[in-house]
């Protein structure tokens, strides 16, 4: 079996706020090996994108992040040794590239920062045009001197990419990357990830709604629904042989590639209500299957093979 | 006919220049089918679609609604038409005055168009229903509301006044992939019982095939082809189309694929490219289309296109 | 350790019985709710409700009269029987203050209602028409607003000579102001917001529109924008009242009754010292409530 990058075991966290305590994240475990992409899918509200943030250390002051063990190639991360991983070893793209950047300094400026940061050893500047040249952004040269808004919307979530892979990082965590790009702009940017991590051997952790996306590019998937992880496989499990009703409804509400005029098939209901969660399954109230028991206690896993697991009280009645 | 679009022209003037945001669009309706209207951001569906229902003033071209020619006429003679002609929108957060009570918002459209006011509360009632909400949620705040359930209410809205026609802007891109398969179907549903003519505006190409009975592509305020859903998805002529459509991800893993990748950036709508305005970016230009300006050409079983060359 | 009744499929009712549904808040119930658990806002409240109580039923009460002299107690410190002590004119500062209070909030109140009503109709309408008439009513606005309240004061001194109505006069011209570019903003804002377009869709008028759904949107905001031009009214009034503009003796605002004491400031510092801590305490109060308010209204913080 290839090599584990990050290792997660049962991660909860929990946000204060006004009107109670949210439980975000519930015991999520998951690990990424090397040259990996691991896809997360889930709806807003899933805590697919809260899971990753507190594994970096990002949640902020009002959250509460515990988990048996987070570590990162073979080493305990601690929320100071994250620092000095993040933006290197570990980095990470969002949807909104605005948002980590600053408008006030140009491109150019902000990435060199990062190598200094990190004590990039080496020449700072050569390093940003080669990388800002690798994700296409020319004449890299003269773009360093532009302010972000000057870049558009694809361009500047290409300058984002090249911030992330300044400091030749292990694992890349994409979240949401291109939600909110055009799908041929989506189709530019997903390749260029893909040859990024091609010639790198980079790991990935792609974080999405999109479940085309997914299965475009992820080799294991895992889907979240209420802080938990519904359902965990390999692309091929995931989309060929689903077995949480979560997951097959998932499926089934999207447009079938091969009978795209068929009735869809909604998941009835409304996304779970955070403060107030289900005892037991967090799906529970919109599953075509549920049961009694599905109320009152959380499903535990069941294997399949050894990519594949689920959590549902299904199996227990087969 | 419901609704004939002809040269539809609508520009901006900003401070670094004209955006030809809807540059001479032509199309047809007819009662009861879905047009759909795609492409990437900036391409001016949305445009096209605020014109037509005339929240913005038209700068050339005409619009013929129901037989009448509504493209220069005032507010005031819009309004019998306003209740003919509505719209749902993409944000089901911004799209509802978050100080009016679901009912409230429901019950505006009425009090508009003068419908007795002894029936308002029945009315809303029925709509509710007829949206898969109940009457006990009138009394509540938007902000109580999940996004589909807004969105829900947002429709509910748009048939308070009995339209014929209702121009849905992107009304599933905002809504989480298993709340957005609840409110296609029931557009669906409604178009059936209601006899509802759709003009569908989304950048989700699958789920525009799905409830489109006929498809336009628009490239920079243009529209550069048009046929029947499955034949434009099946048979795609125009570059762009092709491209496009192989850049949309298949849901699923072992699914061949072959993305014919766009060159660049889309040119800015102040200084589109003369000629044909996609020869920039079109992976099979030839010299002569930097010259040539395509117009919609015939290419059978009710398929236009605009390229001279497929 | 599994019950078989476990693995029944759940019925219609359970399913429902498991829908919790929250209690309905309209926005302002919400917003009090907020504000309810802002400490310092709350105290800020409290305080103005006290000042206004005794601004309103403390002289009744008091057996001294704002204007009565009583030469035996002149420039009497504090004691049991003159809680403030007295002026150099033997009258019972106690009551004098609250008196004053009486003046300078209605000073403050009255101004901001002014500020409210016009500012919210003007800055209204030039958000809400917009282009060259909101380029020409802004200009207006700018003008008003960089001439210094002193300014109208002398001149309406001139016309009307010096008093409260004087002071009503300038600060209705002059504090409306802030109210409209305020107000404005929040239009301009708000009417392109996705649901004003839909109500335009729906065949909505100009006027519904403006009243329906853009003023109670902008609702707080101007509460918020109110609850601070109120310390800022009073705070005119007492610095017009200090350097002689404003109401004269015996009539007592707090300005007047600071600038009374200073003569005599390093010999009676009381006579100083309750007056100008009036002001202090009323204007942080306000100070303190507008803050949670603001906090308490932000629909930015709403989820």
């Amino acid at each position: 079996m290839s090599e584990e990058i990050l290792r997660v075991e049962n991660l909860h966290t929990a946000f204060k706020t006004s009107a109670g305590e949210v439980k975000a994240v519930d015991g999520v475990s998951f690990s990424v090996n090397r040259g990996e992409v691991l896809g997360i899918a889930g709806e807003s509200g899933s805590g697919k994108s809260t899971a990753m943030l507190s594994v970096m250390g990002l949640t902020g002051e009002n959250s509460k992040v515990s988990a048996d063990n987070i570590s990162f190639m073979g080493e305990s991360l601690s929320s100071e040794n994250i620092k000095s991983l993040r933006g290197g070893k570990i980095s990470m793209i969002f949807q909104d590239p605005m948002t980590s950047l600053n408008p006030v300094l140009s491109a150019g400026y902000q990435l060199e920062e990062i190598l200094r940061r990190h004590h990039w050893k080496g020449n700072v500047r050569e390093r940003v045009a080669e990388m800002m040249t690798k994700v296409g952004i020319v004449p890299a040269e003269e773009r360093m001197r532009h302010y972000p808004h000057e870049f558009s919307g694809g361009q500047r979530q290409r300058l984002m990419i090249a911030m992330s892979i300044l400091c030749d990082p292990e694992l890349l965590i994409a979240d949401e990357p291109t939600t909110a790009l055009d799908v041929t702009v989506q189709a530019q940017i997903l390749g260029l990830l893909r040859e990024i991590r091609e010639a790198s051997g980079m790991s990935m952790i792609l974080i999405t709604h999109d479940l085309g996306v997914i299965a475009g590019e992820a080799d294991r998937v895992i889907v979240m629904y209420g802080g938990r992880i519904m359902e965990e496989g390999t692309a091929q499990e995931i989309f060929k042989s689903p077995m949480h009703p979560y997951t097959r409804g998932l499926l089934r509400s999207v447009p079938k590639p091969d009978a795209p005029r068929e009735r869809l098939i909604p998941i009835e209901g409304q996304p779970p209500d955070l403060l107030n969660p289900p005892e037991g399954c967090p799906f529970v109230k919109r599953c075509s299957e549920a049961m009694k028991i599905c109320l009152h206690r959380k499903p535990e896993e069941s294997c399949l093979s050894d990519t594949h697991r689920y959590s549902c009280w299904k199996r227990e009645k087969e | 006919m419901m609704l004939e679009v002809d040269g539809l022209t609508k520009y901006f003037d900003t401070p670094s220049g004209r955006v030809h945001s809807v540059d001479g669009v032509s199309f047809t309706l007819e009662k009861g089918e879905t047009l759909g209207l795609v492409g990437e951001s900036g391409c001016g569906k949305s445009t096209t679609a605020r014109t037509v229902i005339r929240l913005y003033e038209p700068d050339d071209g005409r619009i013929i609604f129901g037989g009448h020619d509504i493209t220069h006429i005032t507010q005031r003679e819009m309004l019998p038409f306003r209740r003919r002609m509505q719209m749902i929108f993409q944000d089901p957060y911004a799209s509802l005055n978050p100080r009016m009570t679901a009912g409230e918002i429901i019950r505006e459209p009425m009090t508009i168009h003068n419908i007795p006011k002894d029936e308002h509360s029945d009315r809303v009632h029925n709509l509710l229903h007829l949206v898969g909400l109940n009457s006990e949620q009138a009394g509540r705040y938007p902000h109580e509301f999940s996004g589909g359930q807004r969105q829900r209410i947002g429709i509910a809205r748009a048939l308070a006044a009995e339209p014929e026609m209702i121009i849905c802007d992107e009304p599933i891109s905002a809504l989480d992939v298993s709340i957005q398969a609840q409110i296609v179907n029931m557009l669906e549903d409604l178009q059936k019982s209601l006899g509802l003519t759709y003009l569908f505006i989304a950048h989700d190409l699958s789920m525009v095939r799905h409830i489109s009975t006929r498809v336009a592509v628009m490239y920079l305020g243009s529209i550069v082809e048009t046929a029947p859903s499955d034949e434009l998805y099946t048979r795609p002529l125009h570059p762009y189309t092709v491209s496009l459509l192989s850049s949309v991800p298949i849901p699923d893993p072992s699914a061949k694929r072959n993305i014919i990748p766009l060159k660049g950036e889309i040119p800015s709508a102040i200084n589109p490219p003369a000629g044909c305005k996609f020869h920039t970016r079109c992976p099979v230009a030839k010299p002569e289309c930097s010259r040539l300006s395509p117009k919609l050409e015939d290419k059978g079983s009710g398929h236009f296109c605009a390229c001279p060359f497929v | 350790m599994y019950n078989p009744e476990d693995f029944l499929p759940l019925t219609v009712d359970e399913r429902e019985s498991s829908e919790t549904l929250r209690p309905s808040k309209t926005y302002w119930a919400d917003a009090w709710s907020r504000l309810k658990n802002d400490r310092a806002a709350m105290i800020g409240l409290y305080v103005i409700l006290a000042v206004i109580l005794l601004a309103v039923f403390g002289p009744m009460l008091s057996r001294y009269e704002y204007d009565g002299m009583d030469f035996n107690v002149s420039n009497d410190p504090p004691s049991l029987t003159h809680w403030f002590g007295c002026d150099m004119f033997g009258r019972d500062l106690f009551v004098r203050v609250m008196y004053g209070a009486r003046i300078s909030l209605s000073v403050g109140f009255i101004a901001s209602f002014i500020s409210l009503a016009i500012g919210v109709v003007y800055g209204g309408i030039s958000g809400y028409i917009g282009g060259r008439l909101d380029d020409v009513m802004m200009r207006i606005v700018d003008v008003i607003y960089s001439v210094p309240a002193m300014i109208y004061v002398i001149l309406l001194m001139v016309v009307v000579g010096a008093g409260l109505k004087s002071i009503f006069i300038t600060l209705g011209i002059s504090y409306w102001a802030p109210m409209a570019r305020m107000v404005r903003a929040e239009v301009m804002r708000l009417k392109n917001e996705e649901f004003v377009t839909a109500a335009r869709v729906a065949g909505a008028s100009s006027a519904r529109i403006l009243f329906r759904h853009i003023i109670p949107n902008a609702m707080g905001a101007v509460i918020v924008t109110l609850t601070f031009s109120v310390p800022g009214a009073i705070f005119t009034e007492a610095f017009l009242s200090f350097v002689g503009l404003g109401v004269s003796a015996p009539m007592a605002s707090w300005g007047v009754l600071s600038s009374d004491a200073v003569p005599a400031m390093a010999i009676y510092p009381w006579q100083l010292f309750f007056p100008a801590g009036a002001i202090s305490i009323t204007i942080l109060a306000f100070n303190f409530l507008g803050d949670g308010l603001r906090d308490a209204l932000d629909p930015k913080l709403r989820k």
